[in-house]
């Protein structure tokens, strides 16, 4: 679905991100883990071609993406930013059909069909009800989930989420959590940076774990995320424990030591 | 079984919705073109020469044969001066509503009028420089939409150059530039003679339409129409653009040309509303504000109301401005007195 081979990268002659290679595939769920500054935001730019990179490949689907138009990108990939502010009132529908563009011809607006498949995308994560409202007036969880509906009204295999769940209340991050399943289940793979350590074992099939730019691990979240490496990365002693809750579920977990 | 249902009631108000919608944006388009079509008419009737009403319906009937004899004037008064110089005042207002709607999305800010990257002062500057001249005044309005542009891109060439943000260096090139251009008037306006230069600039610069002729529209009135359609086109981009660069681009357009083609459509736009009327504020940063109020943020509806009430309210400007004493009253000046007051409630409100 998605493959990086080498990738290098950065701002001006500063490399940001150093030589990291990883694939995701059909309904995987990577989640790019790493202390601030390790290039987390860097890497999905790169991948979301924002910035050019140095040196190194991205295939979509097997296909070179140099070698694609913008247009041709956005209909495999898309990008869930963190909710921010906005300074005109869409409607939730209108932000959410914005989605629609790379589907359509040059000088053309969306249609009866593009305005339907915004609905389903709305009722896909159970926020019809939020159509009509404004998106400067609802809450920033709700702008979490419409802003991933967007995205699935974009209707790509790859989704790309920057920190889906900072600054939200436990709630709604589980209601960023339930959205990221739903869309596995659409047979989307998607692609999210994090800053929790604990959170990829939850969600995650797949986990890069950055230090510095370069990649320390990548590969099953058990197996990457260990005491030793994540005290290698984050610098402070780190367990992982395994919890049971009241469904006799284990459930690991990563605690700093003391 | 729930789900059924529950996809039924979806569909339901997914209908209602549009409808709803689609019906009373309808509504409020024909009742807005009546009140621009009503305003015209009512306004060609307007003047120091009385024209009665039925003359009026005669003339727009039956054409110039209905008023012959001793009326004959009548229709070269219409035809000569009130008809350009509503048709002027009314694309003028239309223009600079499409074009401020356009530059505050670009810009991502409801609060930026079309005169941002300095095209006004610029054009000022040019008019000032072809009055101090003496030139004719068909050349005050070539100088004064070749300078509108030209101070333009060359705001548009230091902010692609700059190192940082691209949007932020491209407003402060083009308010720098106007700042210049501005001092530049002002240097024309002190050595320029006080008997009959100095007047002259200072009363362009107030804006008026007093001095429009059939000449002078039709020089402006084709980049306009041409700028508008070329907006009117790019609006379901421009919903795209106020996301933001990034958003924008992950989303399969290309920000920086689609912003470069609604710049030139915006400032042409503006370039030729100024060589025609002079400085007229105001105009470009209310009536967007109120369209969106009224129809919300998505251009594809904010452009035809914008258009349709910019042109009423600065014709309706226009009448007040050649009807309100025996002397005229510049219209930049009106439209400022009613502008000001607006920009202060806005103020308030936002806050809110």
């Amino acid at each position: 679905m998605l493959r990086v081979e080498n990738l290098i990268g950065g701002y001006g002659k500063r490399e940001v991100v150093k030589n990291i290679s990883f694939h995701v595939e059909k309904g995987d769920v990577l989640c790019i883990l790493g202390p601030n500054g390790c290039g987390k935001s860097t890497l999905l730019k790169l991948l979301l071609r924002f910035i050019p990179k140095k040196s190194g490949r991205i295939f979509l689907q097997g296909q070179d993406m140099d070698q694609l138009h913008r247009k041709s990108i956005a209909r495999i990939v898309s990008y869930i930013p963190q909710f921010d502010s906005m300074p005109f009132p869409y409607t939730v529908i209108e932000m959410v059909t914005m989605g629609r563009s790379c589907h359509l011809d040059r000088w053309k607006t969306p249609s009866k069909k593009d305005n339907r498949f915004a609905y389903e995308s709305l009722e896909k994560l159970r926020i019809s009800h939020l159509a009509d409202k404004l998106y400067t007036q609802i809450s920033g969880g709700e702008r979490q989930l419409v802003l991933m509906a967007r995205a699935l009204c974009q209707d790509t295999r790859v989704l790309i989420m920057d920190e889906p769940t900072a600054s939200l209340d436990f709630a709604n991050q589980q209601l960023v959590m339930d959205a990221i399943a739903t869309a596995v289940q659409e047979g989307k793979s998607i692609i999210l940076t994090t800053h929790s350590p604990s959170q990829p074992f939850t969600i995650a099939t797949k986990v890069l774990l950055l230090s510095q730019g370069s990649t320390v691990g990548f590969g099953k979240p058990l197996e990457v995320l260990t005491s030793e490496s994540l005290e290698r990365v984050y610098g402070i002693p780190m367990d992982i424990v395994t919890v049971s809750d009241r469904n006799q579920t284990n459930r690991n977990i990563c605690l700093p030591v003391h | 079984m729930d789900g059924l249902l529950k996809r039924s009631l979806i569909k339901k108000s997914v209908h209602r919705f549009k409808v709803q919608n689609f019906k009373s944006f309808k509504w409020l388009m024909l009742i807005l073109l009546l009140i621009s079509f009503l305003l015209i008419v009512s306004s060609l009737a307007m003047g120091f020469y009385h024209i009665s009403i039925k003359e009026l319906l005669m003339l727009l009937l039956y054409g110039e044969e209905a008023v012959t004899g001793e009326n004959s004037s009548v229709f070269i008064i219409i035809k000569n001066i009130r008809m350009p110089r509503i048709i002027a005042a009314f694309t003028i207002g239309a223009g600079l509503s499409m074009a401020g709607a356009a530059y505050q999305g670009m810009f991502k800010n409801p609060l930026v009028s079309p005169d941002i990257l300095g095209v006004s002062n610029g054009a000022g500057l040019g008019a000032a420089l072809a009055l101090t001249l003496g030139l004719s005044n068909f050349m005050v309005q070539v100088y004064a939409f070749v300078f509108g542009i030209l101070v333009v891109s060359l705001a548009y060439f230091i902010g692609s150059h700059a190192k940082f943000g691209h949007d932020v260096s491209l407003v402060l090139a083009g308010s720098m530039l106007g700042a210049l251009s501005s001092s530049f008037i002002t240097l024309l306006k002190y050595i320029a003679d006080p008997n009959d230069t100095l007047p002259a600039i200072t009363f362009w610069l107030m804006g008026s339409l007093s001095k429009v002729t059939i000449n002078s529209l039709l020089f402006s009135l084709i980049p306009m129409t041409l700028g508008c359609i070329i907006i009117y086109l790019l609006r379901w981009k421009l919903n795209l653009l106020t996301l933001g660069d990034e958003e924008a681009q992950a989303m399969g357009i290309d920000p920086k040309s689609t912003r470069l083609i609604a710049i030139a459509a915006a400032t042409i736009i503006s370039a030729s509303a100024v060589c025609l009327g002079g400085l007229i504020g105001w105009v470009g940063l209310m009536i967007p504000h109120i369209s969106r109020g009224i129809v919300g943020a998505d251009y594809r509806r904010v452009l035809p109301i914008a258009a349709l009430m910019g042109g009423s309210f600065l014709l309706l400007m226009d009448d007040l401005a050649r009807s309100l004493s025996t002397m005229e009253i510049p219209l930049g000046v009106l439209t400022a007195v009613m502008g000001a007051p607006f920009f202060i409630v806005l103020i308030v409100k936002r806050t809110r």
